[in-house]
């Protein structure tokens, strides 16, 4: 058995090629000398005992060869010989050389962004201590295959009841006006966060200290942790900043610590208060308000996850829709109904994994592995097509395949140097796709990177690199091979006969049903192609459809305080509705503005919301969203409620097909119920909209 | 060989072909009796006590010398012969002789097997 000295030995021999050689010719011409002497010494003339010499021991350059086989690793040499004639003969077929490897670059490209994005969002873990054991505790509505938010009642029965986890521990994220004395207020993001992720982050502040217990409690002096950043931005490194004091909306808050560089959790924050709890009945919607928590020493997910099924939920949940639509409005009989359909459930995930959406773990990865074996399948067109060019190539260079053949090159070794010359130009796309990724991520992290998780890590991956060498082997095999096989089919026959059989490898049947494929899916494909472009480019080339330079849009909103969705949210949603009534009445005293109108967002980026229609389903499991929403509407015999104002519609030219005001039992029971549990206080002020 | 066993001698040796495995056992031991050697003398040296049996090209003599230096049971250095000629002198190692040793033993073993086999069968 090869020891794994000798395998570095011969390493070595083989990077030290040119040296070695040296040592060998020298030694073997020592051998040479040593046994002429002798035999001179016996009475042979030199002449004579130099052949001699060589008679009895052998020429030297036959062992050298068998020397260079044994001082170095064989393979190498022929892969690394394989790879400058791949390399030579992708110089001399340029055409080849652009056209392939333009087109594997572009399909590997698309298999590594996909990848690697997917590997960036599912498989990061939080660059925390044991940052892969901390987790995320979600209220699960199995039916709908979606996340609720959780009840402050779970929330504390799984603080008091669960062991297989520990700093267990909450958090939602508001948008508050950061005031400072001396700058103008800017909103911000902020978690309310209870104290235990400070223990579960094992992160200690970089001045004073976290947020403590005491904190959370009624009555606590309002305080604040304070990230990095602002520290840096807004206090300009003041060493003296604790005990000092900033105002987030109308609430004044005392500085307590601040957290060290790279500190961000639960996700992109840097402003901390803490939660508190008793002031709703609970979270926000996920991903902005979750639960955490840290797996105990020795706990798995699975025993997480089977002792939080058997802890369960504080009581069965009565609803599983929440009002935002109508936040003032109480869940109706169907509403109920619908809820006790649902299996709801709270589960236990990893941390990064709660915010990738509403999936199930091994759902999403199986989704994940289908789009991957899919975007594989893009390489397939243009390998087919280099496929096409190296056959060609291949019929031209039968008579050097047979050459080498006759000088005792197997079958496999000529197939294997065409298989070593794709490979290095699959090669140079994998890396030019590479290449292309870690631009576009950076891009990406310059343009969106700051909104992004603070573990989401935009370099590449020893597994991207690794899924971009195997599509690139791919690719290699898929255009390489089967030429290559057909073109050595009758190597050995010619050879033989001493004759090129160029012309006997006209393009058979498999070639003619490769081309006919490809015509054929670039006809299939087209449509949808053509759909998909003009679908992207319509609006830039035909504009909007309506004078859009004539209009102009802002964006209105309000501290909230308090969770919304309840009392409090109710009032906040008043006060916004006031708000916005006033200053649509000065707006439309301002000289050069015609008409003014709100919306809960401008048309175009309308938001997705879930919603039941009674009597119909959705395309995708009850959600329905912009076009489909209005069709329903147009087909529904009861009446469907937006989250615009009169006046939006008819400023944009758009004439309404039915409008009267909702009647009271409209209202208590409507057929359209959104189930998004989206709380944004546009929709909330939308509880006056017309129909 | 057993010393009992009578060796058949002729004039002319006829060549013999190195056994699969033992060339490195005889570089081995010839080494360990003789101490540092160049590859000519190694050859010598095996050639003289077989008798002229076993006669060792240069094809055949490096790579094993090779593969015996690179699984580290003997070590090379340039150096200068009586005659004061340049060669490359090998030695065995510690790591050699235990292999030697080791080696040994499982031939003298097999010998005796494959004797006792001929003996019973004669």
């Amino acid at each position: 058995m090869t020891s794994l000295r000798e395998w570095i030995r011969r390493l070595w021999g083989a990077l030290t090629r040119r040296r070695a050689d040296r040592d060998l010719e020298d030694e073997l011409a020592s051998h040479l000398e040593l046994a002429e002497a002798d035999l001179r010494r016996q009475g042979y003339a030199p002449r004579e005992a130099a052949r001699l010499a060589r008679v009895r021991f052998g020429g030297p350059a036959r062992a050298i060869e068998d020397l260079r086989a044994q001082r170095g690793l064989p393979w190498i040499d022929t892969w690394w010989l394989d790879v400058k004639l791949g390399l030579r003969m992708l110089r001399k077929s340029w055409g080849l050389t652009l056209v392939g490897g333009l087109g594997m670059t572009a399909a590997i490209s698309i298999g590594v962004v996909v990848f690697a994005f997917s590997d960036m969002l599912l498989e990061s873990t939080l660059p925390l201590d044991e940052g892969d054991r901390v987790v995320a505790i979600q209220t699960w509505d199995a039916t709908a295959q979606r996340r609720l938010p959780t009840r402050i009642a779970d929330y504390e029965r799984w603080r008091a009841s669960l062991r297989q986890v520990v700093d267990v521990g909450a958090f939602e994220t508001s948008e508050r006006n950061l005031i400072l004395d001396d700058a103008a207020a800017e909103p911000v993001e902020v978690a309310e966060i209870t104290a235990s992720a400070f223990e579960l982050a094992r992160i200690p502040p970089r001045l004073g200290r976290p947020l403590i217990e005491a904190d959370e409690r009624a009555g606590a002096e309002p305080v604040v942790v304070i990230g990095h950043g602002v520290w840096q931005s807004r206090f300009d490194s003041d060493p003296e900043i604790v005990g000092k004091t900033l105002r987030l909306g109308a609430s004044v808050h005392t500085i307590v610590g601040v957290m060290p560089d790279g500190f961000a959790f639960p996700v992109n924050h840097g402003l901390w208060i803490p939660l508190r709890t008793h002031r709703s009945d609970e979270l926000r919607a996920p991903p902005t308000g979750s639960v955490f928590a840290r797996l105990a020493p020795g706990a798995s997910l699975e025993g997480a996850g089977a002792e939080l099924e058997t802890i369960g939920l504080a009581a069965p949940p009565t609803s599983s829709v929440q009002p935002a639509v109508q936040p003032a409005v109480q869940p109706s009989e169907s509403t109920a109904d619908s809820a006790a359909e649902h299996q709801i459930h709270p589960r236990v995930v990893p941390y990064t994994f709660g915010f990738t959406g509403d999936f199930e773990g091994p759902q999403v990865r199986w989704v994940l592995r289908i789009v991957l074996v899919l975007i594989t399948l893009l390489l397939v067109p243009p390998c087919a097509n280099v496929a096409i060019l190296v056959y060609a190539r291949a019929v031209m260079r039968q008579e050097e395949f047979a050459t080498r053949f006759a000088l005792g090159a197997s079958r496999a070794r000529v197939v294997g140097q065409m298989f070593v010359e794709l490979l290095v130009l699959a090669g140079a796309a994998a890396c030019l796709a590479l290449l292309a990724t870690r631009t576009l991520f950076r891009f990406f992290e310059s343009w969106q990177g700051e909104e992004m998780p603070f573990w989401i890590d935009f370099g590449l991956t020893a597994e991207t690199v690794l899924f971009a060498v195997g599509l690139a082997t791919l690719a290699a095999a898929i255009a390489s091979l089967i030429p290559a096989l057909q073109a050595t089919r009758r190597l050995s026959r010619s050879a033989l006969l001493g004759t090129s059989s160029r012309g006997s490898l006209g393009l058979g049947g498999l070639w003619t049903v490769l081309v006919v494929g490809q015509v054929a899916l670039s006809l299939a494909v087209m449509p949808s192609a053509v759909e998909l472009a003009w679908g992207t480019l319509r609006t830039g080339v035909l504009g909007p459809g309506f004078a859009a330079k004539q209009f102009s849009s802002a964006r209105v909103e309000i501290d909230e305080p308090t969770a919304p969705g309840h009392e409090r949210g109710a009032a906040a949603a008043t006060r916004f509705g006031a708000i916005r009534d006033e200053l649509v009445l000065r707006l439309q005293g301002v000289p050069g503005i015609s008409a003014v109108a709100w919306a809960a967002s401008v048309p175009g980026d309308e938001p997705w919301i879930h919603v039941e229609v009674e009597g119909r389903t959705g395309p995708e499991d009850g959600i329905f969203a912009g076009r489909e929403l209005i069709q329903v509407a147009e087909s529904s015999p009861r009446p469907l409620r937006g989250p615009a104002g009169l006046a939006m519609i008819t400023p944009a030219g758009a004439a309404l097909r039915r409008a009267r005001s909702p009647p009271p039992r409209a209202r208590r029971r409507s057929p359209l119920r959104d189930s998004s549990a989206s709380r944004s206080p546009g929709l909330q002020g939308s509880s006056a909209a017309p129909e | 060989m057993p010393a009992d066993e009578p060796r058949k001698k002729t004039e002319h040796p006829a060549k013999t072909e190195v056994l699969r495995g033992t060339l490195d056992l005889m570089v081995l031991q010839t080494l360990a009796s003789l101490g540092a050697l160049h590859g000519y003398a190694i050859a010598g040296r095996i050639e003289q006590v077989s008798s002229g049996s076993i006669l060792l090209n240069m094809g055949s003599l490096y790579p094993g010398l090779m593969r015996l230096e690179q699984r580290g049971l003997i070590r090379a250095e340039w150096g200068v012969t009586e005659n004061n000629r340049k060669a490359r002198f090998y030695s065995i190692t510690r790591a050699g002789r235990r292999q030697l040793e080791t080696e040994k033993r499982e031939w003298e073993n097999m010998v005796g097997i494959m004797y006792e086999l001929f003996r019973q069968e004669t």
